[in-house]
Formats: C-alpha cells, structure tokens, sequence
C-alpha cells in the first residue's frame, strides 16, 4: 500500500458524509462503505427527528432526507456533544434555500430547539427562593431565571397543528423553562407581562417598582393601575421559578 | 452490591429514561454502572440529581465517545479537561475510550477503524500518552468492531497489540466486538482471544448484535447477547479471569428483568469457566 494512513482516513469519512461524490477508500468493500454511511447518517436522523419530531412531521419525506443529507455532508460539528447537533440544524434550515421553508415551520423548528436546550441545560448554582410574605414581594429584587427563555413568535408554535399559512394578528410569547423535575415548562404571556419580564432582567439589582413603574409608562397608565396585576404576577412567577432573587441585589433579606 | 469476591462485577449502561427511573426504584443487583462521560458531563436538573442518587449505590465507570484517539486532527484539549474535571469530581473505577477515530475536521459521533499502519500506530501512541497526561491517569482503550478498512500494513491483531505494547495503556476487551470482526474479516475469534496480552484486560464489554447475512453481522447493541458470543465470553473469563464486565444494550432496550436475566447469564458463565477460582481483577 502506498497511501499514508491520513489520506486513508480522510477518504474513509469523505465517503460516509457523501457517498455519490466520494470515490471509495481504497482497499474498502464499496457495500459496506455504503452501510458505514447509513449507519452515520441514521445516527445524526435519529436525533434530529427526536428534537425536530413536529417540524418533520410537515415536510415530505424526500423533503426532509434531502434536509438532513445536505446538513450531514455540509456542515462541520466541531462539539464533541452530539445534543448540540440540533442547535447547529436550525442555523442550517435558517440559512439554507435547497427546501423553501415557511416562515412559521421555521418558528416551529426554533422553538423545538428552544425546548431541547432547555431539556439538556446544565445547572447553574442559584440561591434558594424563602418567601414567606406577599407583602415582601416589592421590596426584594427579582430576576427571571437565567435557564429561561422568552419565546416570542408570529405564530402560536407552542399549539399542535396551527395553521402555518396564517400568521394571528397577535405574536405568540412563551416563557420556556425546565422545572425542578425535569420538565420544560410553557407559560403562555401577555404582552404587557412579557413586556414586565423583560424590565424586570433589565433593572436586575432594583425592586420590581422601577420596572412596573416603567411599564406603566411605556403602556401610558398609572401604576398605580398594574398594582393587582402586578403582584398577582409576581407571586406566580415566583412561585414557579420564573424569577429568582436577583443576583446582583445586596439586600435581599429573602434568598438564601 | 456484590461482596462474593469469586463473583465477576457486571454493570449495565445507565441510559436516561425508563431504565434509570427503573434502577432507582428497583436497586438491582448490580455491581456498577456505566455511562458516556459526554452525555452526562453537561448534566442539570433533576436528572443530576438522580444520577448522583444511584452513584451513592453503585460504583462508576465511564466509556467515553469522542476522544478519536486515532483521528487526523489534534486532540482536543478542552474537551479533555473538561473530561479530567468531569473525572475527579465523580471518581469513576475506570474511563475508556475507542481505538478508533470519529473525526476528520468535525465529529460525526461515531466510530470509525484506524487504518492499520505502522505510522497510524505511531500517531495513535503519541496521542494516548498526550491525553494520558491531561487526563492523569492510564487510558484503557476498546477494540472496536468494523465492516471494512482501507488498505493495511498490519492486521486487526497486530495493530491492537502494537498500540498496547508502545503505549502502555490497557484494553477494553469488547468480546462481543471480536466475534463480529471474526465474522466480518474471517478470522478465528478464540486465537485472536488467546493471542491478546492477559495483563492489560482490565474490563469486558458484552452485547447483541445484528447478522445481515452469513459474512457481515452490525454491531448493533440492540438485541440480547448472541449464542456464539456466550462461548467466546467463557472462553475469555477461562484465559484473563473474572475481568468486570460490562452488558452493553443501547437500542431496543428491554425491561430491567429481561437485562438482568443476561446479567445473571454472565454470572454463570464466569463462575462456570473452569475449576481455578476467579478473582476479580483490580
């Protein structure tokens, strides 16, 4: 044999990734050079479809192997963790125009990999919520939880089988987060209160008043008006981890 | 927990999902488990929180995925270190690795054989004492199966053997992975067996796999462990000794009663491989 071992591995993976346009490695069986490349191939479908299960479900078949070969042979992986393939499959069918995707399937297909990050995050170390007063809510600092995510869509893509030629007159907004059981939460918001949770990141070391009194502003109301709203909101919120004492706030007497 | 010290240690893989939420319940008699460092090295939520469960019941032993200890490209030194931080935090009995590759320029997440060459052994041997180093610790590394390779120098064996003499490291003895190349590549898989240094077997990987026709089997860790794969593993405990043993299932995975049925048959097997008495090996 006269070919260095270097070439010969990269003749070996140029034939799994792209089987019609790589010759095969010398020396190989080209039908089991074949069952090399369904092997791989099925391994990077296999967690695509898993992650990606509604988004396939609206593509033809041919349609989405042409996707998934495309992305198998084109697109470098450079994390040795195969959970962050889907990240990098939603940059490709947002940049791609091999398939013409409709704006909502591609929502569709971000919001499924919103779902996976959340499913897969690591932990980050937080302080414990200890809230015992409703009237203590105000006068502590608040941030939503860093491993949340606001979602914010043209289309309702947390609904099974919404309409993808139509887009709502109003925007889709999801706060994404995985529970302490594990689970990936979905709380639907209201502008206003998507809005507040935005405020609230933006004014971390503050008590929520100076975001609610912002927002009162920017909706041209007294805030005086948000007050039931307000604090019906932020017990929820916290009660469901959406927001954690803030961590730049010296004076929460309420976090551990 | 098994304290018979003429019993070989059997594990299962830990798989996220119905089989983790069974071993937590049920405590099986299991003397490990063992898990792909790069599934679980970015762990939150409720699923660390039971994973460091189970590791207060069982010992651990890591088999890692994405090394590519013979891949073109160079290591990757903070995967490595995030690998070594991963290790000493949870102190498993033992991390392995493939004698493979599964990169070129990008990983494609599964293995691939090494071109058996005198120069692929050099670069490979170079490497496993590179990622010893950052690792600090021996790296014990599988022969893996495979369907075809590129022109060779060597063969299967005297590349295997090659690797574990220059580099000093030890093998994952993958019994199941021998009897498919011995199908695949037509060789005797009890000479392969007895041609392999005994003092370097530190652990046993056991699984099914899938025949496509009477030439080529997949190894698919899909299905229950295969007769001829029975024998070759008493053949095994009968050469290197009551090695722990790992039962491998990745796809189609059964009850926990059904696994533990294979577990207790590796039991068997090894306390039935001969008269001398098997000690497990350290």
């Amino acid at each position: 044999m006269n070919t260095d071992f270097l070439t010969l591995q990269s003749q070996f993976t140029a034939f799994i990734r792209n089987p019609e346009h790589a010759p095969v490695p010398e020396g190989c069986d080209p039908e089991r050079m074949k069952l090399y490349h369904q092997l791989f191939f099925n391994n990077f479908d296999g967690i695509l479809e898993n992650t990606f299960d509604r988004t396939r479900a609206h593509l033809a078949d041919e349609q989405w192997q042409v996707l998934v070969k495309l992305f198998f042979s084109s697109v470098p992986q450079h994390s040795p963790y195969l959970v962050d393939v889907p990240a990098r499959f939603l940059e490709f069918l947002q940049e791609q125009n091999t398939v013409p995707l409709a704006e909502a399937l591609l929502e569709l297909a971000a919001f499924e990999a919103t779902l996976h990050e959340c499913r897969m995050a690591e932990d980050l170390t937080l302080p414990e919520v200890l809230m015992t007063s409703p009237d203590a809510l105000f006068d502590c600092a608040w941030q939503p939880h860093p491993q949340g995510v606001l979602f914010e869509s043209a289309y309702p893509v947390n609904q099974a089988d919404f309409p993808l030629d139509e887009a709502p007159a109003q925007p889709t907004l999801l706060w994404i987060q995985r529970d302490d059981a594990g689970v990936v939460q979905i709380y639907n918001l209201s502008a206003a209160s998507a809005r507040w949770l935005v405020l609230l990141d933006a004014h971390a070391g503050a008590t929520p008043n100076v975001s609610l009194a912002q927002l009162a502003q920017e909706l041209n109301v007294e805030p005086d008006s948000l007050a039931e709203f307000a604090r019906a909101q932020l017990a929820d919120w916290i009660a469901d981890g959406v927001l954690i004492p803030a961590l730049s706030y010296k004076g929460n007497a309420t976090s551990s | 927990m098994n304290t018979d010290a003429k019993r070989v240690p059997v594990g299962v893989g830990l798989r996220r999902g119905s089989l983790m939420q069974q071993i937590e319940t049920d405590h099986p008699d299991l003397d490990f488990l063992e898990v792909a460092p790069e599934n679980w090295m970015r762990l939150g939520g409720a699923v660390k929180r039971q994973f460091e469960s189970l590791l207060e019941r069982y010992p651990l032993y890591l088999h890692g995925l994405s090394l590519s200890i013979g891949g073109p490209a160079p290591l990757d030194v903070d995967f490595l270190k995030s690998l070594r931080a991963f290790i000493d935090r949870y102190q498993p009995v033992l991390y392995s690795e493939h004698l493979s590759f599964c990169t070129d320029n990008a990983h494609l997440y599964d293995l691939m054989p090494i071109p058996f060459t005198r120069a692929a052994v050099r670069h490979v041997v170079e490497r496993i004492h590179r990622a010893q180093d950052i690792l600090g610790q021996r790296l014990t590394l599988e022969n893996v199966s495979y369907y075809t390779a590129p022109d060779a120098e060597m063969n299967e064996l005297e590349f295997l053997t090659e690797i574990l003499q220059q580099a000093d490291c030890d093998l994952l003895l993958d019994v199941n992975n021998v009897y498919v190349n011995s199908v695949n590549h037509r060789y005797d898989p009890v000479a392969f067996l007895d041609a392999l240094p005994v003092e370097r077997v530190r652990y046993l990987h056991v699984a099914g796999h899938l025949q496509l026709s009477p030439d080529l089997i997949v190894d698919t860790h899909g299905a229950a462990v295969a007769d001829p794969v029975w024998d070759l593993l008493g053949h095994t405990y009968n050469r290197f000794g009551a090695v722990p043993t790992l039962l491998e299932r990745d796809f189609d995975i059964p009850p926990l009663a059904d696994l533990m049925q294979e577990v207790a048959q590796i039991r068997r097997v090894a306390a039935g491989a001969h008269n001398k008495v098997l000690e497990p090996v350290a």
